[in-house]
């Protein structure tokens, strides 16, 4: 028996105000743990996958929901332009190299993109077994994708429309896996990467189906910054259905002979029409972040986002959040210290006489001084970890929402040094509440007290 | 008058006091008659209400300062010790019986034992804690919290924290007040055969004439006026 265990005991014999300094404080504890934890895998993840990247070049909208969507495959695309304009921008002596994207389809959730083989180069993909796509419809697998939908190299599969499960299927032409990545740690793991051939080759056929059955979508085909060679997402569908109507009834005349032209103007496509979602552009030098995202802003119909400019617009707009949740948490925090405080207050006044008696066996105003300030320490540094695995658990449940909303997974787990802070800060609150307390009964007036009892 | 200093051990004295009072103001003065008990011998002490019986066993066992005066325990003087000192001293030579008994809330009794063993720099000793509970007839609750002790078993307990860690000197304060008389003598032998056991002397200070017949040896404490004129005398 000594003081530290008598301590223990004490903390023990009150469950109940016990109990609320420890919820209170491992709350404020795991909401500021969970906020720096969130905020350094969505950083070390979007660092992750820009790497390489400079700019991206997709159809003029939203730069944040252009990047999100070529870089991050999260966001549904803005559009589709024009892959020879695209090309053009290539051969500038400031470009060091572009990688074209072309998506809008998936299989079982997971995005099928048309791309060249320079794109899992960028993210060091290496295969772990078969090879990479070589011919139309050949397509080779990341490795979550072959985790979870069981496809091995040689099996086929549908591609659907859209990029959320339960979109039109194209039940024409299958693809063929031809391999399988190893974990990469990328988007790429997410990912069914293809030729970009295949993407057109499902939906020249795909889109002539479809003409059938919706002839007024037909129409637009001639407009070059429309979208109906490559796929693209609901949203642009809406966009799309709105642009047909308006034409519909700019030029009724038309409408009548749409299907036929369609199927004429088809043909002439295949060479200088198509079209790909978007473009990844590495620079040569830096004067190229000076003088293209301009020029291509200007004097294209394409847009130009660069990454690291939007994701740092992103994460200052998150900060004000996080930032928000943190002082709540700590307010919280502070509550907790104030509920420690308030417990120890308490439980001295009825515990006055039991402090005289100790000091009656023996006890020096030290001990009992440290008593009550290791009653204080111990909440904090039970409060902490629990805190710590109560944040350990959100992450883990964050994760897996996020791999089921956006294939997006958090992996690995470590202590932040932030986290450290935050277990000193604990550390403080503990020893300050229990200063007062451990205060009054350093100064105990010993037969003051025995005698009142 | 004799010296008692800390070099000089008086080896037929457990505890001198000598010519102590104690003020809390001008108008709460109190003087003491000088005490002495020797080894191994008991002490009533008498007194009515308000006439400072429980201020004379604080200063007795050093959680009050004399305002003047010597007290001398076991050839050991207490004024001359440090707070801390103070404390060990207490904790290791002096078991204290409050009027109602008191524990340590948190721990089972038996833990109460061992705490106070540590806190007099005894060392854990389990064996002494089950041979004072066993003489006191509790050790079957050695695992119980203490307030969940009948009345008579937390008189009992009190009586064991007080002899745990074998002071060389028991203080009882209004011990018996709350008892009726067949509990009165229970307590008392108790407390008799305890000391006896273990080789402590006894001092019981009380308004309870019941006592009286108890012990050979008794003091009556009286107003400060009169002990202030037989001490002039």
């Amino acid at each position: 028996m000594n003081i530290g265990r008598l301590s223990i005991k004490n903390i023990l014999s009150k469950p109940l105000s016990t109990g609320l300094s420890l919820v209170l404080l491992s709350l404020g504890v795991g909401i500021i743990s969970l906020m720096l934890q969130i905020d350094r895998h969505l950083q070390s993840q979007m660092t992750n996958n820009t790497r390489g990247i400079d700019m991206v070049v997709g159809a003029k909208g939203s730069p944040l929901q252009l990047i999100l969507s070529a870089v991050f495959q999260i966001d549904v695309p803005t559009g589709n332009i024009s892959l020879s304009e695209a090309e053009a921008l290539q051969e500038n002596r400031l470009v060091e190299f572009g990688i074209p994207l072309s998506y809008g389809d998936s299989y079982e959730g997971f995005r099928i993109v048309g791309t060249t083989e320079k794109y899992p180069e960028l993210y060091s993909a290496i295969i772990a077994g078969g090879s990479l796509w070589k011919n139309s419809l050949e397509v080779t697998l990341g490795s979550k994708v072959a985790e979870k939908t069981g496809l091995q190299v040689g099996d086929t599969f549908l591609g659907s429309h859209g990029l959320s499960e339960g979109g039109h299927v194209h039940e024409e032409k299958a693809y063929v896996v031809t391999g399988v990545f190893e974990p990469s740690g990328s988007v790429i793991d997410q990912l069914i990467l293809t030729g970009l051939e295949s993407v057109w080759d499902i939906h020249d056929s795909h889109s002539a189906h479809e003409e059938e059955s919706m002839n007024a979508v037909s129409e637009s085909t001639d407009e070059r910054e429309d979208s109906k060679q490559t796929p693209d997402a609901e949203q642009n569908y809406e966009e799309h259905d709105a642009e047909s109507q308006h034409h519909e009834q700019h030029d009724p005349k038309n409408s009548n002979t749409a299907h036929s032209k369609y199927e004429d103007h088809a043909d002439d496509l295949h060479e200088d029409d198509r079209e790909i979602t978007a473009m990844l552009i590495k620079f040569r030098n830096p004067m190229g972040m000076v003088q293209l995202p301009r020029m291509v802003n200007e004097k294209t119909n394409m847009q130009a986002a660069l990454p690291n400019y939007e994701l740092l617009k992103l994460f200052s707009l998150m900060g004000i959040a996080v930032n928000t949740l943190n002082i709540l948490a700590l307010a919280v925090m502070l509550v907790s210290g104030l509920s420690v405080f308030i417990s120890l207050y308490l439980a001295l006044k009825e515990r006055t006489f039991e402090m005289a008696l100790l000091r009656t066996y023996g006890a020096t105003r030290s001990q009992l001084l440290g008593m009550v300030l290791l009653e204080g320490l111990f909440i904090s540094i039970l409060g902490f970890l629990l805190g710590m695995v109560a944040s350990s658990v959100g992450l883990i449940l964050i994760s897996i929402l996020l791999k089921s909303e956006y294939l997006y997974e958090f992996s690995g787990a470590w202590i932040l040094i932030e986290e450290w802070y935050l277990a000193g800060i604990t550390l403080v609150i503990g020893i300050v509440a229990s200063l007062i307390p451990a205060f009054k009964v350093f100064n105990i007036n010993l037969s003051k007290t025995l005698a009142d009892a | 008058m004799k010296y008692l200093g800390l070099t000089h051990r008086n080896h037929t004295s457990m505890l001198t006091t000598q010519s102590l009072s104690f003020e809390y103001d001008e108008f709460n003065r109190f003087e003491f008659p000088d005490l002495h008990v020797d080894y191994g011998s008991d002490l009533l002490i008498l007194g009515e209400s308000g006439i400072g019986k429980t201020t004379l066993l604080h200063l007795i066992s050093g959680l009050l300062k004399p305002k003047s005066g010597k007290i001398s325990i076991d050839g050991t003087s207490l004024l001359e010790l440090s707070e801390k000192h103070l404390d060990a001293f207490r904790g290791a030579n002096i078991g204290i019986v409050f009027q109602r008994p008191h524990f340590i809330h948190s721990l089972t009794l038996g833990e109460n034992l061992a705490m106070i063993q540590y806190l007099g720099k005894k060392s854990a000793d389990p064996i002494r804690i089950k041979k004072v509970l066993e003489g006191l007839g509790i050790l079957s609750k050695i695992n119980f919290h203490p307030n969940l002790l009948s009345q008579g078993e937390q008189q009992r307990a009190a009586i064991a924290l007080a002899v745990i860690n074998q002071p060389k000197l028991i203080l009882a304060d209004e011990p018996t007040a709350a008892l009726d008389d067949k509990n009165c003598i229970k307590v008392i032998e108790l407390l008799k055969s305890q000391t006896k056991r273990n080789h402590a002397s006894l001092i019981i200070i009380t308004h309870d004439q019941r006592l009286k017949s108890e012990f050979e040896k008794s003091i009556v404490l009286q107003s400060k006026l009169e002990s202030f004129e037989s001490k002039v005398h």
